[in-house]
């Protein structure tokens, strides 16, 4: 054993200051402090998540008129379940839907990916500008792209048929060579025909650059080793995306994708407001969310909105079931 | 297989420059490790040799060929990264194969190469593996494997053992030497532990501040550094260092301690640095089996146990040092006493105010 030293400093005495909220409220209180910060998440969450939701399920097995109170409510078993599956109406919703879900869908994602290549290996200084512009449609007020977008479309003044006939109307002397795969004179894009491709197209425009973000994101995770090594084992650039970059991506092409679905199935926003609010002519733009929408506040029949609420939801679970088997990783 | 020609090679990061005038020649099938501190450009160096770095200057040359502007794949090297650099979401078999596939090599040739390379490798139940699944010294083993199979002129290795533990990086290490003696291709690696330089090394390289301070083969650099900056960096305990004066060609002063030498030195300045590592010192005159033997005498701070030796912490004036001497040797000298310490003269250095060292004449 050491000798001890002389002159040793005495042990000190430490003053910490308690806890601001243990000197208000005492221990007690202390220890239920942390469920009463939690409690207004809960509290809304119940009362505008979780009640809606299991209040809906009840509903749907009930005739209902909100304007004759609560006591109108009529049990009818699953009549809404098939009167909703039975309905010309919903059924071309349903088709729209998956009609638009994969016209803009698909389209986002085959260039998301190779867009977020783009900016990831080639751009250097330029890129959150550019990832910007590309992410300026997601939050972009909808009412916005939609007036935007109906001024483009517009048949006697928008830029879009300006264009088109212009090229259209193109002549040599007498002869218009274009004519035949360009339109010569207006076009109406308020018809059915146009509907579902419009509102895809600004569907597409709106998403492909959250996607693109979402990819970008991913791909600046896969280590700058693998690449080099696939460098030296030979891979160019396009091999090193199909052989690197693209199996690298599919647990984020699995989250991406089933965004996507979820989004692309409840649309409502854009169809909406594209169409007034109508689902256009011959019902070509209506989506199975506005078909919901349309029917609990416009019909009043709240037992059939939720009905299709649920065949909706059952439709979203199954196809992210689908997207899980297909994408999601085993192990 | 073939020889490895570095020319004037220079690589700067606008001001900054990394790797100044870096001149080596490598032999065919001859192992070269180079060495350093982080930051001392031999990484740069490798990159610059595998093509993953532009180079600033100079001319690079495997073989006849001058590969400066040559693609990585077009200077036929292969390369074994620190993070091993395995594609995850490919097996073993996949990994090993990848380089053939893209060179559409034939089938029956990828299954044979492959073979032949986890054979050697060990791999063979592993090769449906996913590298998640496998232990760093496997991982290690999969990386080396996937640099074999294509049969390169060059094999470079960077920092390849620094993520595994001690234990297995021992094993590794004889792995890789055990490889290059059944391969016998030329292998360039890249390292900061002096031990699996010392024991991997025809040749050392060592390099600091992006210049080349010592070539050598491990025993001419451990014996005979030829500066401070080599002498400190390579040997654990590092070399002992301590202020001295020349005052006369055959005359050393170590505080008021002199020791007279039968080498001539010449310097310029008498000021100088006097050299000697820890293994050196011995505690009694007998145990130093040379011709010429000094000693001095130096103050006993404090002593470590390590088993077979003694690490003595000694002070010679303001200098400290340590002696590492054999338990057995170990006289019972007590903390705060005074102790006398013998050495061969042919064991010590001596370094000029510019570090660089001075030799003795003949």
């Amino acid at each position: 054993m050491p000798s001890v030293v002389a002159n040793q400093p005495k042990p000190l005495e430490m003053k910490y200051r308690q806890g601001l909220l243990r000197k208000l409220f005492g221990a007690k209180a202390y220890k239920a402090a942390p469920y009463m910060f939690i409690s207004p998440f809960f509290i809304l969450f119940f009362i505008f998540g979780l009640f809606p939701m299991l209040f809906s399920i009840y509903l749907s097995f009930h005739a209902w008129d909100p304007v004759d109170g609560l006591g109108a409510m009529e049990w009818i078993g699953w009549e809404n379940y098939t009167f909703a599956l039975t309905d010309e109406w919903f059924h071309t919703s349903i088709y729209n839907t998956f009609w638009i879900a994969f016209a803009s869908g698909i389209p986002q994602h085959v260039l998301a990916i190779p867009l977020a290549y783009f900016i990831h290996s080639s751009l250097t200084k330029m890129r959150n500008s550019v990832v910007g512009v590309y992410f300026v449609p997601y939050i972009t007020s909808s009412v916005a792209i939609a007036l935007v977008f109906t001024s483009l479309f517009s048949r006697d003044f928008g830029v879009i048929n300006l264009v088109l006939t212009s090229i259209g109307n193109f002549s040599i002397g007498e002869f218009q060579p274009l004519a035949w795969l360009f339109p010569t004179e207006n076009v109406d894009w308020q018809r059915p025909e146009y509907t579902k491709p419009m509102i895809s197209f600004v569907v597409f425009w709106r998403y492909v650059g959250w996607n693109t973000v979402l990819y970008l994101a991913a791909m600046q995770t896969i280590p700058k080793d693998l690449y080099e090594a696939a460098t030296i084992d030979g891979a160019r650039r396009l091999q090193q995306f199909w052989y690197i970059t693209l199996p690298m991506l599919k647990p984020m092409m699995f989250l991406a994708v089933t965004l996507t679905i979820i989004g692309n199935l409840q649309l409502f926003e854009e169809p909406f407001i594209i169409t007034g609010g109508t689902g256009g002519l011959e019902q070509a733009g209506k989506t199975a969310a506005m078909h919901m929408y349309i029917t609990a506040f416009t019909e009043s029949d709240f037992g059939t909105a939720s009905a299709i609420s649920w065949i909706l939801f059952m439709v979203i679970a199954g196809l992210t079931w689908i997207n899980t088997k297909l994408l999601g990783s085993k192990d | 297989m073939a020889q490895v020609t570095f020319k004037n090679l220079q690589k700067r990061y606008g001001q900054t420059e990394v790797v100044k005038s870096f001149d080596l020649e490598i032999k065919d099938g001859e192992f070269v490790v180079l060495l350093g501190p982080s930051g001392c450009g031999k990484s740069t160096t490798l990159r610059m040799l595998a093509g993953l770095e532009e180079i600033s200057g100079g001319e690079i040359y495997i073989g006849d060929t001058l590969v400066n502007d040559l693609h990585p794949i077009e200077r036929n090297i292969a390369m074994v990264f620190q993070s091993y650099a395995l594609y995850p979401h490919m097996t073993v078999r996949e990994n090993i194969a990848f380089s053939l596939k893209i060179g559409r090599v034939d089938k029956a040739l990828i299954e044979e190469r492959v073979k032949y390379a986890s054979d050697m490798l060990e791999l063979t139940p592993l090769l449906d593996r996913k590298p998640k699944a496998l232990s760093g010294g496997q991982r290690q083993r999969v990386a080396m494997g996937r640099a074999m199979v294509r049969t390169p002129e060059v094999f470079l290795f960077d920092e390849p053992l620094s993520n595994l533990d001690a234990k297995l990086r021992g094993q590794m290490r004889a792995e890789i030497k055990a490889l290059h003696q059944k391969l016998g291709t030329t292998t360039i690696y890249v390292t900061h532990d002096q031990v699996e330089a010392m024991t991997l090394a025809d040749r050392i390289v060592i390099l600091n501040g992006g210049i080349i301070e010592q070539i050598g083969t491990p025993k001419q650099i451990f014996e005979k550094p030829n500066n401070r900056f080599v002498a400190s960096f390579i040997g654990s305990p590092e070399m002992n260092q301590l202020s001295a004066e020349l005052t006369s060609s055959q005359q050393i002063a170590l505080g008021n301690q002199s020791i007279s030498t039968k080498a001539q030195f010449s310097c310029s300045e008498t000021h100088c640095n006097f050299g000697i590592r820890p293994s050196d010192l011995h505690l009694q005159e007998s145990s130093v089996d040379a011709p010429t033997v000094h000693s001095l005498e130096a103050l006993l701070n404090s002593q470590e146990l390590l088993g077979s030796t003694y690490h003595l912490h000694c002070t010679i004036g303001d200098d400290r040092f340590v002696a590492e001497v054999a338990t057995s040797e170990h006289l019972n000298t007590k903390e705060g006493e005074t102790l006398r310490l013998y050495f061969d003269e042919d064991r010590m250095h001596l370094f000029d105010h510019q570090d660089k060292v001075i030799l003795a004449q003949a």
